[in-house]
């Protein structure tokens, strides 16, 4: 899958819910996503910065610098209690939005 | 979201930081993934390229992840404006001669927006001008508005509901004024009481006039002064006000000064003082006054009403149509034609309004050819230089830079250097517009010229060169980033854009030197038609001869008195030492504000028209004009029924006989011809032979025309400025309040009499001046560019034995038949254009053969000129290095 592949905004929703698990950074995100969808979302990986910017300028996640596991200097992202909010209203959204396509789907 | 604002300012402002812990984390991310992949059993080099494969495109995502922090395009643009800036300062040279093009082009048409802004749109400096309206007469016969009206037609209209108030005025009253200096003439008007209570300007000291007061007759003088009068003859002393001043030899309270931009409510004419109507009575000696405020055939004021807050321009105008309606009915011997026009006040005349703007179009379209020529200019730089960049902005399309971002970026530098142009441009205009104000015109009124550059000249100047640059950059722009990579990459330069890239560039010459070549010729035309104009025989000997101006009316002198100080005058100055002659004339010749008058001849059906002058006795010894037949006037000997013509007006009334005792009748006299004189030049230098007929000015002694007054002209032995102050003294023994004006020699005359030509001659000159300046740059350009292009194919030939004589020859031929081309068109256009310039050529035929051969000859030496050094530098070339060379 390509990088337009996605659905608008479901990639920023999907970077929020793997925050849900704790603080992560760049790289563990993107190994996150890709086990979580069992290999199948294939987002191009460094489309994943761009959001994390936007997200951060949104306020709803909040990076900081720390050491990673093999010492490295590297930034780790959590979520805020906004960026909490937002994700449950996107999720609420998101679920009403597949509810709405799988029955039209289903009724074909 | 302000806060969302305020983050995205830090972050931006932290850009270069961000943009780096930005690029580590990426690198951590690439890491971590070669690390990974490296584990599970790739080697490193291919672990690398996966785990780049896999996240894309890095520069873009760095990109994007920066969009987030600010709005992508206004990074972009603070991006391109830095880069554009810095473009301009690493090639000086180029960027001086893009901007300096389009400096000319933008400055010429700024200045005549800014004059047509200043003449034709430019609001009253008064409070709320939008509510003020002018009100004009309309005759219904020709359609023609902008008339004067009649006092009591005003009288009448000033009834109008419409209307909180209404003034008139007339507008071109010349006083005399002789407190503190020199006594001096100004131009000022007379106006209804309630005058600044209607306009409302500013006052600087003082107030206006008391309505109450100051429209009954015999109420005390009072004056209210312009502040450019107050500043330059009264030094700005705010102590002036409720002192009095001599004007017109009586003593007049000063009661305020208008604040420094009002000149009146006159569009074009400007005036230094107004007076009230309760002064008209004094001045009727000025030819005001009268009956002239009872008689509604007599039409001489100018009129202004301020709107009612409930009523529009277009309801008064209606309001208005009906009064002159009835005005029809009650009195149709007088108002049988007459209509009335409203508009917005502070507009040029409407009488007159469209030759004014025909003007304009005429000298719009002369500045747009500049203009046009140097924009060609600027898109061609650009387009040589786009050429010369193709490699690197190849390099950028490869590496993943839109085309749209591409084009923008060279858009911005185009319009930096627009926007460069148009700042000199805009300062050009300013000089232009300085120029102007100091010209000599032939008019003795008060003509406004102190042209200012306003906000809205400098919006249009900022507008025409953001339109100049983004056309004329647009096509190099489009061109330079066509994509053609690989051919770019390889330094295939030949082949790039094929043909159609030349041709462009070829056309935009072409179409420069064909511009260059109309506007040349026309200067040639014009400077060719000046000399002939300066070489025509004016029928007189002009040189030593001073001329200066005297009003005996301003000063309110009785019939005797004034004869007397007349008498004075001349006698004192035919007396000075080194006077050769001393003469009065109702009008200097040569002036284009003389009387005209028909009268009827012997038995001749039609009346012949003919120039009127009032003369003093040696006027024809003073202006050096022959004496063929019959006698001059004498003093002293009463003149009532005595006249003397020219030959022109001879041949005309008389054909082939004398005229020496024959009678004609003039204004319901007869009047015996005495003396014949040979035919000079009477109102203009290019005019046919005016037929003039000379009557002695003992007759009507007031002047009986009060704008130019009585003209005395002396003829001295050696430098007639040398005589000035010597007359300024005789003048001021008679009577020291007697203001003198116009002071000139007659060649300053003449020359003023020229101005048409000479405006026409160094209007056309400097555009073509201008025009063949930058189209040398051009075809210079082109032609370095073309040699810089085919050094590869001139070294070929060369090493097959060409000749460097034929190298030089190959690249002449290439500019001169560019030359030929667009000459050849110019030519075509100039024949067509300059018959419709006939009426302006004095001398010249509008297909003169000089100039048509001359003008393209030096045309054609100077692209040589041009070609020769792109020609020399390729002729030079060393055949070993040119075809190494990419």
């Amino acid at each position: 899958m390509g990088k337009n592949d996605l659905l608008p905004g479901t990639l920023d929703m999907m970077v929020l819910k793997t925050l849900t698990r704790g603080t992560l950074h760049g790289y563990a995100i993107a190994q996150l996503l890709k086990q979580l969808s069992a290999d199948i979302l294939q987002v191009e990986e460094g489309s994943l910065y761009p959001a994390l910017q936007r997200l951060e300028l949104n306020g709803w996640i909040e990076g900081e610098w720390g050491v990673s596991a093999n010492n490295r200097r590297a930034r780790f992202y959590k979520l805020t209690p906004a960026g909490r909010k937002t994700l449950a209203a996107e999720t609420a959204r998101y679920r009403q939005m597949t509810g709405a396509i799988a029955r039209v789907m289903g009724m074909a | 979201m302000s806060w969302r604002w305020q983050r995205r300012l830090r972050y931006w402002l932290q850009g270069e930081e961000r943009a780096r812990l930005l690029r580590e984390e990426m690198q951590l991310h690439l890491d971590l993934k070669t690390q990974q992949l490296m584990e599970e059993g790739m080697t490193e080099a291919d672990a690398r390229g996966a785990a780049r494969r896999q996240f894309g495109n890095t520069t873009l995502q760095q990109e994007e992840s920066r969009g987030a922090w600010i709005a992508r395009w206004l990074s972009d643009l603070l991006q391109d404006t830095a880069y554009a800036l810095r473009t301009i300062r690493r090639q000086p040279g180029f960027s001086a001669l893009a901007a300096l093009s389009a400096a000319l082009g933008i400055g010429a048409c700024s200045l005549l927006f800014g004059i047509a802004n200043f003449a034709l749109f430019r609001p009253l400096p008064v409070n709320h001008p939008s509510r003020l309206v002018n009100i004009s007469g309309k005759d219904l016969r020709q359609g023609r508005v902008g008339r004067s009206i009649s006092y009591p037609d005003f009288e009448d209209l000033r009834q109008a509901q419409s209307l909180q108030g209404m003034t008139a005025y007339f507008p071109f009253m010349p006083a005399g004024i002789s407190s503190s200096g020199e006594p001096r003439r100004y131009w000022g008007s007379v106006v209804t009481a309630n005058y600044f209570d209607v306009v409302r300007p500013a006052f600087a000291v003082g107030r206006g006039f008391d309505p109450a007061r100051d429209d009954t007759e015999g109420a005390a003088p009072v004056v209210v002064l312009s502040y450019p009068l107050w500043q330059s003859r009264f030094a700005g002393d705010r102590a002036l006000v409720g002192r009095t001043i001599e004007l017109n030899r009586r003593k007049v309270t000063v009661v305020g000064v208008t604040g420094p931009g009002f000149r009146g409510t006159e569009s074009l004419f400007f005036a230094d003082f107004w007076l009230p109507f309760s002064m008209l009575d004094s001045l009727a000696e000025a030819g005001l006054g009268g009956d002239r405020l009872r008689n509604r055939d007599s039409q001489w004021l100018s009129a202004v009403g301020r709107l009612r807050d409930d009523a529009s321009e277009k309801s008064a105008a209606s309001e208005i149509d009906v009064m002159g309606r009835r005005l029809r009915a009650a009195y149709p011997a007088s108002n049988d034609d007459r209509g009335f026009y409203v508009e917005r006040a502070g507009q040029v005349n409407p009488g007159i309004r469209s030759m004014v703007l025909v003007f304009f179009a005429m000298l719009l379209a002369v500045a747009v050819l500049v203009l046009c020529t140097a924009c060609a200019n600027v898109a061609n730089l650009l387009l040589a230089r786009a050429s010369a960049r193709q490699k690197e902005i190849a390099t950028r399309l490869a590496i993943g830079a839109g085309r749209g971002r591409l084009v923008r970026q060279l858009l911005t530098e185009s319009l930096m250097l627009a926007l460069l142009g148009g700042m000199a441009g805009y300062g050009m205009a300013r000089l232009g517009a300085a120029a102007v104000g100091w010209s000599p015109i032939p008019l003795s009124l008060p003509v406004d010229l102190s042209i200012s550059l306003d906000y809205r000249v400098m919006l249009f100047s900022v507008a025409l060169a953001v339109l100049t640059g983004v056309i004329f950059g647009l096509a190099p722009a489009l061109r330079a980033t066509r994509p053609g990579l690989t051919g770019a990459l390889k330094d295939e330069r030949v082949y790039m854009g094929g043909s159609r890239y030349f041709g462009m560039r070829n056309l935009l010459v072409i179409g420069q030197v064909a511009i260059c070549m109309v506007l040349l010729i026309c200067s040639g035309l014009f400077i060719r038609s000046l000399r002939s104009a300066g070489n025509i025989d004016t029928g007189m000997a002009h040189r030593n001869v001073l001329l200066m101006a005297f009003d005996p009316s301003l000063n309110r002198y009785s019939p005797s008195e004034t004869r007397r100080v007349v008498d004075a005058i001349l006698a004192g100055a035919g007396a000075l030492p080194g006077v050769e002659s001393a003469s009065l004339s109702s009008s200097a010749p040569l002036n284009l504000e003389g009387t005209q008058n028909s009268f009827a001849a012997g038995n001749r059906e039609t009346p012949v028209r003919a120039d009127i002058y009032s003369i003093a006795p040696r006027f024809f010894e003073t202006f050096g004009i022959r004496l063929i037949e019959g006698e001059d006037f004498r003093p002293g000997v009463p003149a009532d029924d005595i006249a003397i013509v020219n030959q022109a007006l001879s041949d005309q009334a008389f054909p082939k006989e004398n005229p020496i005792g024959r009678r004609i009748q003039y204004l319901g006299r007869t009047v015996r011809i005495v003396g014949l004189v040979a035919t000079a030049k009477s109102r203009t230098i290019g005019e046919e032979p005016h037929p003039c007929l000379y009557f002695p000015i003992a007759r009507d002694l007031r002047g009986n025309d009060s704008l130019t007054g009585i003209t005395l002209a002396v003829r001295t032995r050696g430098d007639p400025a040398g005589y000035v102050t010597l007359l300024r003294q005789t003048v001021r023994n008679i009577d020291p309040t007697l203001p003198l004006f116009d002071i000139r020699t007659m060649d300053a005359q003449l020359s003023k009499a020229l101005f048409l030509p000479r405006m026409a001659a160094s209007l056309f000159g400097l555009a073509g001046f201008l025009g063949l300046l930058i189209s040398t740059v051009g075809i210079y350009g082109v032609i370095s560019f073309a040699v810089a292009r085919q050094t590869k194919e001139i070294g070929i030939r060369m090493a097959l034995g060409a000749r460097r004589v034929q190298v030089l020859g190959m690249v002449l031929r290439q500019g001169l038949a560019l030359t030929l081309a667009g000459s050849a068109i110019g030519l075509g256009a100039a024949m067509a254009l300059s018959r419709m310039a006939a009426s302006l050529l004095y001398g010249v035929s509008p297909t003169d053969p000089f100039t048509f051969v001359a003008v393209p000859m030096a045309l054609a030496s100077i692209a040589v000129v041009a070609c020769l050094v792109p020609a020399r530098r390729a002729a030079t070339l060393d055949p070993i290095r040119a075809l190494r060379c990419d």
